[in-house]
């Protein structure tokens, strides 16, 4: 047999392995806000038109009073925000970003707040979300009587 | 004279080969049987047949793998391997509930699912050793106490002292896992991960359209062939082969039997843990309360069907099993369908079949076993005597 | 004295009777009326004991715990739609519904018995495969069996019978009605008791004449019992033959007072219950007695009913449920290791 450090060593590493997957295979909800924001009494207007890339992924285009949602994976990604005209034609500014999720899990940007090169755009997300369905769970119960024809299916 | 009898014999042993032949490999004979007949019927194209017997392959092989190992320990059919199926199921809860997804998610939740599947492997191995020599009715009972304890953890422990943060995996009461959970952020990612795509074949006049192969995944079972070709031939594998062919003679050479059919009970609880993951991670949804169910019985009926016997049982069982197993199972509806005008007679026909099926392989196997102390027994009383007369 | 009385009973009896007790006890401060639950263990103490006595005859020969009692409620429900078929209604229907069920009940024995003669040592397992595959068969049966009166077969749009079927006017509650006691919430089904009652003493007589007595004899050890004369391939078929018979009339029982027949996968899974309350009776893999049903039942129902209404008005959940898939196969798991032990 072996001995206790090993196993202990060997615990160790599965838990280290386990913490590694978690950081790097965790979904991140990212929540794209395109509202009106008052942040210590300031008001910051929801921008006019902006194009925002998550993760180099297909981009998104808000316009005012606009949420939208993308999903990332991973510790860190990188975020494109472009603020355009009202048309939609002309690119104003663009703000580069890489974000750091981490071990967290959902957060909230705001465009008005990065558009005004402030570091506090990161907003908790909003908690709810679409209702769940409706319950139907029935325990599984061997020893009742289906109520109906239940033919195993795969 | 004598020459003419030897030609008899021979003869003779010629038709007992056939009949010998034909009786040692029945079920999947019968089976193959039923396929040639219900496909034509069912009308199905030859490139939906093998793609979707490529999916089950890559679906259901890992699991039905896991039932080998307690075979050589001459524990039967691993009735238990249910638990190691809950286990699996109860790491694919967390992983989903932290929105862990691709690839880590689905190795987070194994890394989750060994420690339940080895306390479980643990507790069914110590009980089937207090009941030897029946140890597929105690499994398979035992399955039924588990899943009961299994559904007090999920459906009442789960959101109240165990933490469940997303609540659309939570019951509107506030705790309890919900009857179906979607699996997207792992689905089909284990068999999307090396894609493959074959075709379009022409044979001939034959046309076969694109397939895609798994082929992680089966590279995967592929692994786990050899690991089980590997494990046959290491001590620990030598013991579990000799206990399965005498326990009383293995105990007598210093062989610990009972702490032998515990391990070859863990590792299969385990592997069916594995099993379960990745057969979920291919169907998309986990259906909480009764995927496991499933999963033990179709399994042991896809072994059975592939040749293989409470006592033995081989890897070349287990691929010929699920394709057979799974051929009728894609044909049966729609062939009874087209046959009686009625698809609801076709998957009647085949959950009839999935429990027939294990009804008549461990009765062959009583009935042998039944034979063979009855010619044993006959033989004692002086039957060699006669014989040598003869 | 005590321990007597303990070594008699059992210490898993004991446990579940003061588990039992205490439910009662507690009923009360939780707003449960005692006397509806007490009436409500009755019936299905009623309902259910003649599926529990049909473990018997096959538990004394040593065929085990008769996992595939759904062969004998086929039967029974084969004779109950035959019954509505017919168009009996009443008394005579509840006994038309028997005497087309047990015979077909006996033929279905006979050959399950000689089945089972050739797999001694494996009966449990494939009795319960048994048990299943001809539930699956009969699913299919059910589709294509050609009945015809209405109240059983769907409407338009689906052909074959119905998945419930309600014997409202023909003969609900025919045997629970008949002398049957109110006091207040109490509702005592004497009919089916006495029904009960009769069954087992029956079943206690047979056990005392010379088959019966033989019976035992090969349950307890069938060597012996063949040196002895006894012919054990026979007695087995006797056995099975009478709990499938048995077995078939506990689901009519079962089907009176519940109002509805159940098929299709109804009856998979009706033999898990009725094994377990057997066991929680006392009786063993190999032996078991009318009181061990009695018992059984009583204790199996009393806390099905219970659970429910008092767990759940104490913890605010439904786990009953689960309680009872936990007490059940808990006590098959029991009596399953305890006999290996004895035996070493």
């Amino acid at each position: 047999m072996r001995s206790f450090k090993e196993r202990v060593a060997a615990l160790v590493v599965v838990l280290l392995v386990s913490v590694g997957l978690f950081y790097i295979g965790r979904e991140h909800k990212v929540f794209l806000d395109n509202r009106t924001i008052e942040v210590e009494g300031q008001s910051f207007r929801a921008l006019k038109f902006v194009r925002v890339t998550v993760a180099g992924k297909e981009p998104v285009e808000l316009m005012p009073r606009d949420r939208d949602l993308s999903t990332v994976v991973g510790p860190s990604f990188k975020l494109k925000v472009e603020v355009m005209d009202e048309f939609g034609e002309d690119v104003e500014k663009t703000i580069e970003k890489e974000l750091k999720p981490g071990f967290g899990k959902d957060m909230m940007l705001s465009m008005p707040l990065l558009a005004a090169d402030r570091d506090d755009y990161i907003l908790p997300a909003p908690t709810v979300q679409a209702p769940p369905p409706a319950d139907d769970v029935k325990p599984t119960d061997e020893l009742a009587i289906p109520p109906d024809v239940v033919a195993p299916t795969e | 004279m004598s020459e003419n009898t030897a030609a008899f014999q021979t003869r003779r042993t010629f038709a007992q080969k056939i009949t010998a032949l034909f009786a040692a490999h029945a079920v999947p004979i019968i089976f193959i049987v039923i396929s040639a007949l219900a496909i034509p019927i069912s009308g199905f194209s030859a490139t939906y047949l093998i793609q979707e017997l490529l999916i089950r392959i890559g679906r259901n092989s890992f699991l039905i793998l896991s039932l080998l190992i307690p075979i050589m320990a001459g524990m039967g059919l691993n009735f238990g391997m249910v638990l190691g199926a809950m286990a699996g199921q109860i790491g694919l809860i967390f992983v989903c509930d932290w929105a862990i997804v691709g690839v880590p998610g689905i190795v987070l939740a194994m890394i989750i699912g060994t420690p339940i599947a080895v306390v479980l492997g643990l507790l069914c191995g110590a009980v089937l050793n207090r009941a030897k020599g029946q140890e597929m009715v105690t499994g398979y009972i035992l399955g039924f106490f588990i899943n009961g304890l299994y559904q007090l953890v999920v459906l009442y422990f789960m959101g109240w002292f165990i933490p469940i943060a997303d609540t659309s995996l939570v019951l509107s009461r506030g705790y309890g896992i919900r009857n179906a959970i979607s699996l997207m952020g792992i689905r089909t990612v284990l068999d999307r991960l090396l894609p493959l795509r074959l075709g379009p074949f022409d044979i001939g006049t034959f046309h076969l359209g694109y397939i895609d192969v798994p082929v992680a995944t089966y590279l995967v079972i592929a692994a786990f062939c050899f690991f089980v070709i590997w494990f046959r031939k290491t001590k620990l594998g030598q013991d579990m082969r000799a206990i399965g062919q005498d326990r009383a003679v293995s105990d007598s050479a210093g062989i610990p039997v009972d702490k032998t059919r515990i391990i070859a009970i863990v590792i299969s609880t385990v592997l069916a843990c594995y099993g379960q993951i990745i057969y979920l991670q291919n169907m998309g949804t986990l259906n909480t309360y009764n995927s496991h169910d499933q999963a033990g019985m179709f399994s042991i009926a896809a072994l059975l069907i592939g040749g293989a016997s409470v006592t033995r049982a081989s890897i070349g069982n287990v691929f010929l099993g699920v394709i057979l197993f799974h051929l009728m199972f894609i044909v049966a509806p729609m062939a009874g369908k087209n046959l009686m005008g009625q698809a609801q007679i076709g998957e009647f026909f085949r959950v009839f079949v999935s429990y027939g099926i294990i009804a008549v392989a461990l009765v062959l196997h009583a009935w042998k076993r039944h034979n063979a102390i009855m010619n044993a027994r006959r033989s004692l009383r002086g039957a060699p005597g006669k014989k040598e007369a003869a | 004295m005590l321990k007597k009385f303990i070594n008699a009973a059992g210490w898993p009896r004991i446990i579940i009777g003061l588990f039992l007790l205490a439910l009662f006890a507690t009923a009360p401060f939780v707003g449960v009326l005692v006397s509806t639950s007490l009436s409500d263990t009755l019936v299905r103490f009623g309902m259910n004991g003649v599926l529990v006595l049909a473990m018997v005859p096959m538990v004394q020969t040593g065929c085990g715990l008769n996992f595939g009692l759904p062969l004998g409620i086929i039967s029974g429900l084969l004779g109950a739609t035959l019954s509505i078929e017919l168009n009996f209604r009443g008394m005579s229907g509840f006994a038309a519904a028997i005497l087309f069920a047990v015979p077909i009940a006996v033929v279905l024995g006979y050959f399950y018995g000689q089945l089972l003669n050739r797999v001694k040592g494996g009966e449990m397992m494939i009795a319960t495969y048994v048990g299943f595959s001809s539930v699956a068969f009969m699913c299919i049966a059910w589709l294509l069996l050609p009945y015809k009166s209405p109240t059983m077969i769907w409407g338009y749009g689906g052909s074959g019978l119905r998945t419930t079927i309600s014997v409202d006017g023909y003969w609900h509650n025919i045997l629970s009605d008949f002398l049957s006691l109110e006091f207040g919430h109490l509702n005592i089904p004497t009919g089916m008791f006495i029904f009960l009652g009769v069954l087992c003493l029956l079943i206690w007589l047979f056990m005392k004449t010379k088959t019966g007595t033989a019976m035992t004899a090969v349950g307890s050890n069938p060597v012996f019992a063949a040196a002895s004369g006894v012919n054990v391939d026979r007695m087995r078929i006797v056995s099975v033959v009478l709990s499938t018979a048995l077995g078939a009339i506990g689901i009519l029982v079962y089907e009176q007072s519940f109002g509805f027949i159940q098929l299709y996968m109804g009856p998979f899974y009706m033999a898990l219950p009725a094994v377990a309350s057997i066991l929680l009776g006392g009786a063993s893999v190999n032996k078991a007695s009318i009181w061990n049903v009695l018992v059984g039942t009583f204790l199996f129902q009393g806390i099905l009913t219970m659970t429910p209404s008092v767990i759940n008005n104490i913890l605010q959940t439904d786990m009953s449920e689960v309680i009872r898939i936990i007490v059940s196969n808990g006590m098959i798991l029991y009596a399953l290791t305890r006999k290996a032990q004895v035996k070493r």
